[in-house]
């Protein structure tokens, strides 16, 4: 009876540990890049785990599977090692090549899940991101999108303001071959925080107009009723609503903001 | 001196008769002959393929890390021939010639177990331990256990060449004492040859640094031994312990310390303390001890020390070492690797920006270069693998001949992490820069909020959902969305089935 037990919990340990092999994080954005940039990229992010002088179990396995979905597995030991050696240089060559890939929300992205999925940031963690921060010259409005998503994939409470420029905005913009100015709102399909994706239908209008429009398309009447349908060109997370049922909408204006998926989130799509 | 022809026919007999011990080559047991073999297949590894590989591409320490590679199967021996001491917590007493450890230990178990001559006696290292009879073992020549009685064992001194025209002491690579009545039943004390320089004129090829240097570094705790007449630690000393694991504790014991007035020794105490914490190199304590004068400087400090480790767990780092050995390798490889890497990402730059053909020709075939260097590289990295692979396959088929575990250690739970001071040098750009101190705490606040437990389990892949509904055709799964690891327990037969059977990652 003892022996079946302990056998059972071995299983359980070496499920365990495979689990990251066999469910790996999707593709990360820069899986494709050369590895120089990824081992950079990683390198720093192994020191920002190190700033505490300590890796948990936590934040290891992730960390790992983060290097899984960059394609640099196995190496984090490494890694690690690299990330005690880090100096000015070394910091000015990261940079160089984070810019040439593009790679600084990704980056700022990561780092944020990494520190924060072992439990609240630490001072030291919250000293030396800022630091990064400034190093990398993020725009506040990436920034904001940025928290927001972390708090999305962490499943934490969103307490950020995104700031407009950070936002998408859906509107109507004037057809060119009809002269309509103003529709009425049918069914709004949509609640804020939504995902949506793209050609998702957001709102149905009681006209039947056929217009094309920047960031949003009345269509033709849907299968299941007459009246059109507004759908989303993009991929984004509702942010914010602006029209209200049996409203009167004009040409211009917005109806609803989204969040629009960066390819930051690439390695953790599946928790948003 | 004595002169060999004063021995009498007997003892000359019994002389010449320890020689053919000492020099035995062949073995009449199968399973110890089982394995030698596998342990000549180890050093076959060591010896062909590894300084093949080594010819293609190495650091310019291999040297050192080849005689650390030599060192460690020299303990894997040791361990295979005595695997009882693979149970014990191993403590090295270790000191310039002289220092006293021998008369130190004779000092701690109560009885003259150990020759202690005044001058460096012999370079065998010396494990002290709990047995089931009073014996002394040694590994021979060709490294098979043989018996000494305890008279030849306290005869394998310097002076054995003159009272016996022989030394036989210089074939033997280590001694096994075993007590009945040894305290601990947890530890093993291992008196480890003084260290010397090779000018001096007491070195032979085996009372080096070495010798001692591997088998302290493999014990699990050091008494570092200084004599009074040293008047404090030597820079000889601090060099040799700095050489060692760090992470390895320490306590320094002063012998003969009734060679000095009390205030001296107090004052050599301080002095001791003081330097080692300069150095780096702190004592867990430092401890006065004379065999002559034991009411002053009694051994109870060291035998209280000593109980502490007899409840410590062990440890055996012979794996741990190796794999050390095998990593040092392959950072220079991977390093070599990352230059590589690193001249490609520039050219490729260059390619980029070249606005003439000459140029751009110029930098293809550099990239080329610098392309096949990398492929060279990889395929030496593939090689060392595969190698360390065979190593780590062939140990743990000696550990389980044996009775030891030796599973390979990941590389992880053995690097060092120190704290990283990446904060300092990003201020420090910063401030060079004019930047002023940045405020981000608005953003940080807005993180705040708990991280909901099942969320977490999803993140590190500990939830039965996703898995589950991806393997199996398992009727149940859509209810198990926030299972716990723990919930896993009735799935585990199944699941483990289907990964076995699994050859692609799900999407």
């Amino acid at each position: 009876m003892s022996a079946t037990t302990l056998n059972t919990e071995q299983l359980m340990r070496e499920l365990d540990t495979l689990k990251p092999d066999f469910f790996p994080l999707q593709a990360h954005a820069l899986q494709e890049v050369d590895l120089h940039t990824k081992e950079m990229y990683a390198t720093v992010l192994a020191a920002v785990l190190l700033v505490d002088g300590k890796v948990s179990a936590t934040e290891h396995r992730l960390f790992g599977m983060l290097l899984t979905s960059l394609g640099l597995e196995g190496i984090q030991a490494r890694l690690f090692e690299q990330a005690c050696a880090l100096d000015s240089a070394q910091l000015h060559e990261f940079l160089r090549v984070i810019k040439d890939a593009e790679a600084e929300s990704c980056f700022v992205l990561d780092a944020l899940v990494l520190c924060r999925v072992e439990g609240q940031l630490t001072h030291l963690q919250t000293q030396l991101l800022s630091e990064l921060l400034e190093f990398l010259q993020l725009p506040e409005h990436e920034l904001a999108a940025l928290i927001f998503w972390v708090s999305k994939i962490l499943r934490l409470p969103i307490e950020i303001d995104v700031p407009q420029a950070g936002q998408e905005q859906l509107l109507i913009t004037k057809n060119r071959t009809e002269d309509i100015e103003t529709y009425n709102v049918g069914k709004i399909l949509i609640s804020k925080g939504d995902y949506v994706a793209k050609g998702q239908e957001l709102v149905t209008v009681k006209n039947r107009p056929t217009h094309w429009v920047h960031g949003v398309r009345i269509s033709v009447a849907g299968k299941e009723d007459d009246s059109p349908k507004i759908k989303s060109l993009q991929n984004g997370i509702i942010y914010n609503i602006s029209i209200k049922q049996n409203e009167e909408i004009r040409i211009g204006q917005v109806i609803a903001t989204i969040i629009p998926f960066s390819s930051a989130t690439n390695a953790w799509l599946e928790f948003i | 001196m004595s002169n060999t022809t004063d021995l009498s026919p007997e003892e000359m007999s019994a002389r010449y008769a320890l020689l053919c011990r000492a020099t035995q080559a062949n073995l009449c047991n199968p399973q110890a002959q089982n394995i030698e073999e596998k342990l000549d297949a180890i050093q076959n590894l060591l010896q062909h393929d590894l300084r093949a590989l080594a010819r293609r591409g190495s650091p310019d320490n291999f040297a050192d890390i080849y005689h650390a590679f030599e060192q460690e199967l020299t303990r894997l021996r040791e361990f295979c021939a005595f695997p009882s001491l693979a149970q014990k917590v191993t403590i090295g007493f270790g000191g310039a010639f002289s220092a006293g450890k021998s008369s130190l230990i004779n000092g701690i178990l109560g009885q003259r177990l150990l020759a202690t001559e005044v001058d460096p006696t012999t370079s065998l290292p010396t494990f002290l331990l709990k047995g089931d009879q009073d014996q002394v073992l040694a590994l021979n020549l060709h490294r098979h256990r043989i018996s000494l009685s305890h008279e030849e064992f306290l005869s394998l001194t310097h002076d054995e060449m003159g009272k016996y025209g022989s030394s036989v002491a210089s074939l033997l690579r280590a001694a096994f004492r075993t007590q009945i009545n040894f305290p601990w039943e947890n530890i093993a004390l291992i008196d480890t040859p003084g260290y010397s320089k090779p000018n001096s004129d007491t070195y032979s090829d085996r009372t080096d640094e070495q010798v001692a240097r591997a088998q302290l570094n493999s014990a699990q705790a050091i008494v570092w031994v200084i004599s009074a007449d040293a008047g404090t630690i030597s820079e000889d000393d601090i060099q040799f312990l700095s050489s060692l694991r760090p992470e390895i504790p320490r306590i320094v014991v002063i012998s003969r310390a009734d060679k000095k007035p009390a205030d001296d020794i107090d004052s050599i105490i301080a002095l001791i303390r003081r330097t080692m914490a300069e150095r780096n190199l702190p004592a867990l304590a430092v401890i006065p001890f004379s065999n002559r004068n034991k009411p002053e400087f009694p051994v109870s400090p060291i035998l209280a020390q000593l109980e502490a480790w007899n409840t410590a767990p062990k440890e055996i780092q012979i794996a741990q070492n190796f794999k050390r050995q095998f990593t040092h390798y392959a950072r220079f490889i991977e390093e070599q690797q990352r230059i590589a890497q690193l001249h490609i990402n520039r050219l490729n730059r260059i390619l980029v920006l070249a606005d003439t053909s000459e140029i751009q020709n110029d930098a293809e075939e550099l990239k080329q270069s610098a392309k096949a260097s990398y492929t060279g590289l990889s395929q030496l990295a593939d090689e060392l693998y595969q190698l360390r692979q065979q190593f780590f396959s062939l140990l743990k088929d000696v550990g389980a001949s044996v009775g030891i575990d030796f599973p390979e250690p990941a590389e992880i739970d053995m690097i060092d992490l120190q704290q990283i001071d990446l904060l300092k040098v990003l201020r420090e750009i910063r401030e060079k820069e004019g930047g002023s101190e940045p405020d981000y705490q608005g953003y940080w606040r807005a993180l705040e909020g708990e991280i909901p437990e099942a969320r977490l389990a999803q993140l590190m892949r500990r939830t039965a959902y996703r898995h589950l509904a991806q393997l199996g055709r398992l009727s149940d799964v859509d209810h198990a969305f926030d299972v716990q690891t723990d919930d896993l327990l009735t799935c585990a037969t199944s699941l483990q089935q289907r990964i076995s059977t699994q050859t692609t990652t799900p999407e």
